[in-house]
């Protein structure tokens, strides 16, 4: 750097940049050093601070109760609905969980309550005992599988468990493992 | 691959960089002693400030809201959880300070020397343009954590903007954005701070550069006693000098001053690098020392802006507190005259000195009457400002933990009043937190608050949903607060007795000279009490009590606040009486 500042001054003024070169040079560097300290001094705090975000760890998989498991009955899905504490940057506040839920005799599905296809909300239809998503006609069954309709995939569905007769759901959407 | 003469070649011939670069970089600035240099480095310190509120203010706005509900939550997440939250906010908070510092000393250099004078006068009114945005800045600025101070310190300054005779209350109402400082307000200034005075702080600095590459970086004044109108050192005795008793018209003294500046800029060296290095340095310099108080006073998060509040101190900035202070010495129906006439007039005189100031005469010691008036308008704004600064608070106002001060605030956003009272204020169906001894242990009631009514009584309905581990901790040192301040040790009945007995009653035993301090629990936190211990008359300005504290006193810290939970928990008689 302190090179070509050189040949750049020496065009401008070259009588003068000969006579006190070496004062120059220091100079140029002084400024340049000093200006780096400053830069990154000042830069390094504050890209740690925008780039945050990507650095985070996904926190740890948070359950949320979701009732108690005999309290649902037996292949007759359930919307349920709780809320709980979300913390997220400054704001804490009540936020709900939804859930589709179908106690089957061997496993209870849990579904997420959006169509695979874009996202709507689909119901239950009991006459039919199928979900029906509004949008574009897709059809699910009672475990959740494409019946007819555009939807990609089956219904999405949440990691649960069942702790002292409980059930607890992580309610981020998982692909059915078919 | 091109080399760098290829590029800076490309670049030239289509933005005409070399021609930029000499009017920027190769400019000559006329020689002075190193000490005036020094001096002139200021306005790059200004500038480079400016960058540094700039980009931290930016970072600031990421993680911010302008809404009541919210500013306070934002400014404490900055402070506390964003990654080196705490050190932009600080740097912002304490650059601050830094622009009205530098920008005051860099009026102040540009006075005495004379620099405002032919053919700098543009130069100079930008700069008092921009001493008044930046002053704004700070105004507005000052509002947006949505604290006490800055609350107060608002409702406080946008009064001494109402004392204006006839328009006052129009004033108001413009800042507050209705009549009270509340939401409104907030965005306001918000918007004022971040959109409005930065466009309007770029025109004046992109002005006030040009302006200043234009006509040249001043010389040093030198002695010119000969341009005074008959010679004023004549007159006031001072050194009768060269040419007294003739007059030089005031043309020839600029076309003279002219043809001087001229050669000093011929004899001098180059902007780049034997300036600019200079203010590199100076630059590192203050961006050291605003580091260095960041790190040793981080900005305070302080309480939520309770606009009932009755026992807070109103202050505002230490940059408005000579505004403030004068105002004391000035009855009701005078204060326009402090509050608003004086400053006006002052912002007056500092735009209009140009064009009455007009002889070359620059040194300020052919100048007594500018520099005297400059030398004590500023010994009176400091004088001002520090008495102030010292004059004691008459409401003394001890903050509580963060964590208590959090938690109370869950116990209101949560309503718990609607099953738990405090001091028997609050509906019976739950205990009393602070009358109620508690039953349970921290564990316990945590759990209560983050699973309730599953771990700890199955089956029974709790009408709340479950809390977030931190907000369960807020709420249990809230509640243990409101018991006394935690558990004290076995020897501070014995450390009270021994040290305060002689005056004071609990539980029927010890002297009278002081107040019973039977019921004391009830009325003041242990916060309170400790600092009461270490210095009475800090908050109660006739106290006769002395300070117990080391070296003063013989007893630690530790003792204190041992004996301060002690008196925390005695709630038997009826409160004392101051």
């Amino acid at each position: 750097m302190p090179d070509g500042n050189r040949a750049q001054f020496a065009v401008s003024e070259a009588g003068e940049v000969i006579e006190n070169e070496p004062r120059r040079r220091f100079l140029t560097r002084l400024f340049w050093g000093a200006m780096g300290v400053v830069s990154v001094g000042i830069g390094a705090p504050i890209v740690s601070y925008l780039i945050a975000p990507l650095l985070r760890p996904s926190g740890p998989k948070d359950w949320v109760r979701m009732g108690k498991v005999d309290d649902l009955p037996l292949n007759v899905p359930q919307r349920i609905e709780v809320a709980r504490r979300v913390a997220e940057g400054w704001v804490t506040e009540d936020s709900a969980v939804t859930a589709w839920v179908v106690r089957a005799p061997d496993k209870i599905y849990v579904f997420d309550p959006h169509c695979t296809h874009l996202g709507c909300a689909y119901r239950w239809v009991e006459e039919a005992k199928q979900f029906f998503c509004p949008c574009h006609a897709g059809v699910f069954s009672l475990t959740g599988k494409v019946v007819s309709g555009p939807p990609p995939r089956p219904l999405d569905i949440y990691a649960y468990e069942v702790r002292e007769g409980a059930l607890y759901v992580v309610p981020t959407p998982t692909k059915q493992v078919v | 691959m091109w080399s760098r003469l290829q590029l800076s070649k490309w670049f030239d011939e289509r933005l005409g960089t070399r021609a930029i670069r000499v009017a920027l970089f190769d400019r000559h600035i006329p020689k002075s002693s190193p000490l005036v240099e020094w001096i002139y480095t200021l306005g790059s310190v200004l500038l480079f400030f400016f960058i540094l509120q700039a980009l931290t203010g930016m970072m600031l706005a990421m993680n911010y809201v302008a809404s009541p509900d919210h500013a306070f939550d934002a400014a404490r997440y900055i402070s506390l959880h964003a990654p080196f939250g705490w050190f932009i906010r600080g740097l912002h908070s304490w650059g601050a300070t830094a622009m009205v510092v530098v920008i005051g000393a860099h009026m102040l250099t540009t006075f005495l020397s004379g620099s405002y004078k032919y053919p700098r006068e543009s130069t100079w009114i930008t700069g008092v343009f921009l001493f008044l945005i930046v002053m704004l800045f700070g105004f507005t600025g000052y509002l947006l954590p949505w604290n006490q101070k800055a609350y107060w310190a608002t409702v406080v300054g946008t009064n001494i903007a109402g004392s204006t005779p006839y328009i006052g209350d129009y004033i108001v109402r413009f800042f507050r954005g209705g009549s009270e400082v509340g939401p409104q307000t907030l965005s306001r200034f918000y918007a004022m701070h971040v959109l409005m005075l930065p466009a309007a702080l770029l025109v004046f600095v992109a002005v006030h550069l040009f302006l200043v590459v234009r006509q040249g970086i001043s010389a040093p004044p030198k002695r010119h006693p000969e341009y005074g109108r008959h010679g004023i050192n004549a007159q006031l005795g001072i050194d009768p000098g060269v040419g007294v008793g003739t007059q030089i018209s005031v043309d020839a003294q600029r076309s003279r001053a002219v043809d001087e500046y001229h050669h000093e800029k011929e004899a001098g060296e180059s902007f780049y690098p034997f300036y600019l290095a200079k203010d590199a340095v100076a630059v590192l310099l203050a961006l050291a020392v605003i580091v260095i108080l960041v790190f040793l006073y981080p900005t305070e998060i302080g309480e939520i802006a309770d606009p009932a509040s009755t026992s807070y101190n109103p202050r505002p900035d230490w940059y408005f507190l000579f505004l403030f202070q004068a105002l004391k010495y000035f009855p009701g129906s005078m204060e326009a005259v402090a509050a608003v006439m004086v400053p006006g007039l002052a912002l007056t005189v500092l735009l209009a000195v140009p064009f009455f100031d007009r002889r070359m005469r620059q040194h300020p010691l052919d100048r007594p009457i500018a520099t005297g008036f400059a030398i004590s308008a500023l010994t009176g704004v400091i004088a001002l400002t520090v008495i102030g600064a010292e004059s004691p608070l008459l409401n003394p106002y001890v903050p509580e933990r963060p964590t208590v001060e959090e938690g109370h605030r869950l116990f209101h956003t949560l309503n718990c009043a609607y099953c738990h009272s405090v001091n028997g204020r609050g509906s019976k169906i739950g205990p009393d937190l602070m009358l109620d001894p508690l039953k349970h242990d921290k564990t316990w009631i945590t759990s209560h608050l983050e699973r309730p009514g599953e771990v700890v009584r199955p089956g029974q309905r709790v009408a709340m949903t479950g809390l977030l581990p931190e907000e369960s901790a807020d709420l249990f040192d809230y509640i243990e607060e409101l018991q006394g301040g935690g558990p004290y040790s076995e020897k501070a009945s014995r450390l009270f007795y021994r040290n305060c007995g002689k005056c004071h009653i609990v539980a029927g035993h010890g002297g009278t000279k002081g107040p019973d301090l039977s019921g004391v629990g009830l009325v003041r936190s242990v916060s309170f009490i400790h600092r009461y211990i270490e210095d009475p008359v800090a908050l109660y300005s006739k106290s006769q009590m002395p300070s117990f504290l080391e070296p003063k006193g013989k007893l630690t810290h530790i003792e204190i606040e041992d004996i301060a939970r002690f008196l925390a928990h005695q709630r038997t008689a009826a409160p004392p009486k101051n």
